[in-house]
């Protein structure tokens, strides 16, 4: 703040001095000065002027008075404008009053000086007018004058002579004479007053005293004005100007030089502030060089340190990525041991196959999961060789404990099967496995074993057995049914030909005889065809479905129905129960039989003759997407489930014997289970019998569209299998009681 | 920073030094040019050109004016405003169809006072070397202001003529634009006296004559002008204006007022300077349009040309002369009437 005001006060103070020495070095008063000086020099010029015009006038040479009012009129004007002093002239200053008190005077002179001219002008004026005239009166005098009077006249030539010499010569001596002269006139003239001549005399003596009156005083009057020292006042005023205005200059250059050196003060100090500035510009400047260098050095040293760093870092990433590889490759096998774990556990959920290890030293057991599953152990409680035992069946118990016993033994593997009681009480059968591991010893350490539900396998097997009794039977039959039909034949035509004897015999025979022989040969033929029927059906055992083709089931169904209702309509009523199927994958005369099979079955398990109380339902849905269902329902008696188990086997029937050949329902399975398809049954004693069976459907290259549209007798499709027609009843199996008697 | 760095080496020391030096010496050198310019005067040479000129020029055709100053000034030459009780302009007494003059002896006042001197003519008026009969106002403005405040004449006063004029708005506008002090007094005047300066009479047939058209003149007209110079008419009636130019004493060879009593104005210029050689001294009036200004005199005593060629033989020259010279020099003074604006006087 102080600073601030120190470096205002040294500007301020600077300016001032500046100013100071320009306002005093000012030279624009140059115009002014000039002026003046010119105005000095004009006036004297005038005044010279007037001067000489005031001498021609007198002297005739100038008739005319204007240049000489002009002349003082610009004198006087000039002289006023002299007052108006410059103002390089210092006011109150010695010269200055000098000055005006000079100009003043000239003033007084100049006035003085009109007064004088205005006297000179009128005077001339007169005196040039008396004297032109006085020559004239005096001649006109001397025209009037007697020639007696001859003295007279050369008095008045004398005056005219001695005033014209006056007038001439200004020579004051000669005037006493001359006013002598007129006054003796004057006299003469007044003695005369009568005369003739007294008015020519009176005007000659006026002129004559008026010429020398105002001669002398022109004269004087003429010399005051031009003596009038109005030139060399002029002359003072100029050089008392000079000298003021030379002491003027004098004192502007002194400032001048004042200014000057000033000046170069000032530009001397601005030249050392600007090298003071440029050379602290510089040393900053090189000062900013050391210190981007010291910069860039740490900014090196930084980088380095920074490059450092980057390594250890990019090292400890490294590290660190080894590391989570490992830990990812430890995960990863954690994952895989996890996964095998549970590869396993699912392999031996899969497989029904649990495991155990018994660390003999030790005591220690442990079990998978799958063999507390096994034993349905849900609460999985310490595992031990008791537990193992105890879940044994009784009746094996003995048998597995002397076999582990012995394999811990002789340090052998053991292989058992035994059927175990699990926690909930049910039975099943399991393949134990197991393996006694020594150490270096020969001490058994550790015994490992597997323990593996065959439940099902057993059952799988003892169906196995079953299907296997079932399919032989089967071939059984249809070799005997084929090894029988031969020698029925020869029976069925040799009873024919009986039967036809008998009418050629018709006349010789005993009347008995015949009509017991024709009984006889009828039984014959009865028991005959029924054989030929179970034959028949026997067949179709080995005979193989070979007209496979997409069925429209409902067609299939309606047809069956058709063919049973004689059966039907006098037990029950028939409800259809029928959703949108599609065609299915079969043969469709078989599936006929099989349909018709059920249907007659569900009408021979009702009673007679409470149709309105019964009803055999036949249903149809889609089981998922590939499979044709087709349900016959009953309200009938139902099957016990001791018959259920064998419901399928040949040649088991419930119908009194002649009434069925038990195998019915043998062929459907046999028929459905060749189609790919499955037949079960559900029942209630008393309540009634389902029999379902479910079908693939076609395949989509054989939809009942296509089939529709292309379908021709000996066509052949893509699958290259004959196609078929609509199945007609014709075909129909014998599976429907049908006589062949003779009608006779 | 260190101070190292700061200091100021030699060569820039040398430097500053050397400018310091060789300013310093432009300086001492300029100092010493002008000390000695200053002390040899300047030499002017003064040109010599005093011409001889002749007795009697013409007038001008032109004189330079201010045309708005000549307008305004035109308006209130026409004015009776500027009299106390309106009725009196400077027309009134100075009527510019009657030669610039009354055409009476002696001009009357407000409320019909006469006045003691007879009024001269303002044609020309810029001409002569001063106003009034006396010459008691140097110049035309100086005359202006002198008959607005005369009692006996427009007795009025500034104060009272710039009161009535300010009350009409294009005189307002008019001063407004010519002066920046607006109505004033002197400012009038100096209208007025522009207006007087461009009241010329170029043109007349002697102007015509003296510019070289010798028939301008008749013979007789010539002849009276020869006399006129003869016998020394022309001593006082000389320059531009034949007058105007010089004052001269009334009576100077008998005395002009044998015939009456003298009044105050009788005493001319004497009134103004008390100086006894002034007395009966009246300024030389101009022979300009001379035939139109009569009345002829200060007294206004001579109503014709002849009556006061009578005088001027009789006090002035101290002469007799004959009937058929008077008749020529008449003739004469009639050539003088010039025009104005075009128009014959």
């Amino acid at each position: 703040m102080r600073s601030t005001i120190r470096i205002l006060a040294v500007a301020a103070g600077t300016l001032c001095t500046l100013a100071f020495l320009l306002v005093k070095t000012k030279l624009d008063s140059g115009e002014e000065h000039r002026r003046y000086v010119n105005l000095l020099l004009e006036l004297q010029k005038v005044d010279s002027s007037l001067n000489e015009e005031l001498l021609e006038v007198r002297y005739a040479q100038l008739l005319n008075y204007d240049p000489l009012v002009k002349n003082l009129r610009d004198l006087k004007a000039g002289a006023e404008r002299l007052k108006a002093l410059p103002g390089s002239l210092e006011e109150g200053s010695e010269g200055h009053s000098r000055m005006a008190e000079q100009v003043s005077e000239l003033l007084r002179l100049l006035d003085q000086k009109e007064v004088l001219v205005e006297r000179f002008k009128s005077e001339n004026s007169t005196l040039r007018n008396s004297l032109s005239f006085f020559p004239v009166a005096a001649a006109e005098l001397a025209q009037a004058l007697d020639v007696s009077e001859r003295g007279l006249a050369l008095e008045v030539q004398a005056l005219l002579r001695d005033v014209l010499m006056y007038n001439l010569h200004s020579n004051e001596e000669i005037l006493p004479p001359i006013q002598a002269r007129i006054a003796m006139l004057s006299v003469r003239q007044r003695i005369h007053g009568q005369a003739a001549w007294t008015e020519e005399m009176r005007r000659v003596l006026n002129h004559g005293n008026t010429i020398l009156e105002y001669k002398t005083r022109l004269d004087r009057v003429t010399r005051e004005a031009l003596e009038l020292p109005t030139r060399s006042l002029l002359r003072r005023i100029q050089s008392t100007y000079w000298e003021q205005s030379l002491r003027m200059v004098s004192l502007t250059n002194d400032y001048r030089l004042a200014l000057y050196l000033f000046a170069i003060v000032l530009m001397a100090t601005i030249a050392y502030s600007f090298l003071r500035l440029q050379n602290t510009t510089l040393a900053l400047n090189e000062a900013n060089l050391t210190l981007e260098k010291r910069v860039q050095e740490r900014t090196e040293d930084l980088k380095q340190a920074t490059h450092e760093l980057t390594r250890q870092k990019d090292q400890l990433v490294l590290n660190s990525e080894e590391l989570e590889q490992a830990l990812r490759r430890e995960t990863e096998a954690t994952v895989a041991l996890k996964e095998s774990e549970m590869q396993l556990a699912l392999a031996q959920e899969v497989s029904h196959t649990g495991n155990w290890v018994f660390k003999t030293a030790t005591g220690g057991f442990s079990w998978s999961a799958e063999l507390y599953r096994i034993y349905g152990l849900d609460p999985q409680p310490t595992p031990s060789k008791e537990l193992l035992l105890r879940h044994v069946h009784p009746e094996d118990r003995p048998v597995v404990q002397q076999t582990v016993e012995r394999a811990l033994d002789e340090r052998s593997t053991f292989e058992t099967e035994h059927r175990i009681v699990r926690s909930d009480g049910q039975h099943r059968f399991v393949h134990a496995r197991a393996q006694v591991l020594v150490d270096d010893s020969g001490r058994p350490s550790t015994m490992v074993g597997t323990v593996q539900d065959v439940t099902e396998r057993k059952e799988m097997q003892t169906k196995l057995v079953h299907a296997e009794r079932m399919a032989s039977l089967g071939t059984l039959a249809g070799g005997v049914a084929h090894e029988i039909n031969n020698p029925l034949s020869c029976v069925l035509s040799n009873l024919e030909f009986m039967s036809r004897g008998l009418c050629e015999v018709e006349d010789v025979a005993p009347p008995g005889w015949l009509a017991e022989t024709r009984q006889v040969i009828g039984d014959t033929f009865k028991g005959a065809e029924r054989v030929r029927r179970i034959v028949q059906d026997l067949r179709t055992f080995t005979r193989p479905s070979n007209k496979v083709g997409p069925v429209d089931m409902h067609q299939v169904l309606n047809l069956a129905i058709t063919m049973a209702s004689s059966q039907i309509q006098h037990r029950a009523k028939l409800v259809r129960d029928y959703l949108d199927v599609p065609p299915v994958q079969g043969d469709a005369s078989r599936l006929g039989q099989v349909a018709l099979n059920l249907l007659v079955n569900a009408a021979q398990a009702i009673p007679d003759g409470k149709p309105t109380e019964n009803e055999v339902r036949v249903v149809t849905r889609i089981d998922g997407a590939h499979r044709v269902v087709f349900e016959v329902r009953d309200t009938g008696c139902g099957i016990p489930p001791e018959i259920r188990k064998h419901l399928f086997e040949p040649f088991l029937t419930t119908k009194p014997v002649g009434k069925g050949t038990g195998l019915g329902l043998s062929v459907c399975h046999g028929i459905v289970t060749s189609l790919g398809g499955e037949i079960t049954v559900e029942s209630e004693v008393g309540k009634g019998s389902t029999f379902r069976v479910s079908i693939p459907v076609a395949s989509q290259a054989a939809d009942p569209a296509r089939l529709t549209a292309t379908a021709a007798p000996g066509h052949l499709s893509q699958g290259g299998r004959p196609q078929e027609g609509p199945w007609r009843p014709a075909e129909v199996s014998s599976a429907a009681p049908t006589s062949r008697v003779c009608s006779g | 920073m260190n101070d190292q760095v700061r200091k100021i080496t030699l060569p820039q020391h040398a430097s500053i030094l050397l400018l310091v030096l060789v300013g310093a010496g432009v300086a001492f050198k300029d100092y010493r040019a002008r000390e000695r310019a200053a002390t040899e005067p300047e030499a002017l040479g003064v040109a010599d050109d005093v011409l001889s000129q002749p007795a009697i020029p013409p007038v001008p055709f032109t004189v330079r004016v201010d045309d708005r100053k000549v307008r305004l000034g035109e308006r209130l030459y026409h004015d009776p405003r500027l009299s106390h009780d309106d009725t009196i302009s400077c027309a009134t007494c100075h009527d510019l169809k009657r030669g610039g003059t009354d055409q009476v002896p002696t001009s009357t006042g407000i409320g019909g006072v006469l006045g003691p001197i007879n009024s001269p003519t303002t044609y020309n008026s810029g001409f002569f070397f001063s106003q009034f009969w006396d010459g008691r106002a140097r110049d035309l403005t100086e005359q202006a202001a002198g008959p607005v405040h005369n009692p006996k004449e427009m007795g009025s006063a500034w104060p009272e003529v710039i009161q009535k004029l300010s009350r009409d708005p294009p005189y307002v506008r008019a001063f407004a634009e010519i002066y920046p002090d607006g109505i004033r007094g002197d400012n009038i005047a100096d209208a007025i006296a522009e207006y007087e300066k461009s009241l010329i009479t170029p043109n007349s047939r002697f102007d015509r004559f003296l510019r070289g058209d010798a028939r301008a003149l008749s013979a007789d007209e010539k002849d009276g002008y020869r006399l006129f110079k003869e016998f020394g008419c022309i001593s006082c009636h000389q320059g531009v204006a034949l007058g105007g130019n010089m004052y001269q004493t009334l009576g100077t060879m008998e005395d002009y007022f044998t015939q009456r009593d003298k009044t105050e104005a009788d005493n001319g210029r004497f009134n103004v300077t008390k100086r006894e050689w002034n007395r009966h001294q009246f300024k030389v009036p101009s022979l300009r349009n001379i035939e139109r200004s009569f009345p002829y005199l200060h007294d206004g005593s001579a109503k014709t040309l002849e009556d006061v060629l009578e005088v001027m033989w009789k006090s002035q020259l101290g002469r007799s002369i004959r009937p058929e010279e008077s008749i020529k020099i008449v003739k004469f003074l009639k050539t003088l009437n010039g025009t104005y604006r075009g128009e014959s006087l």
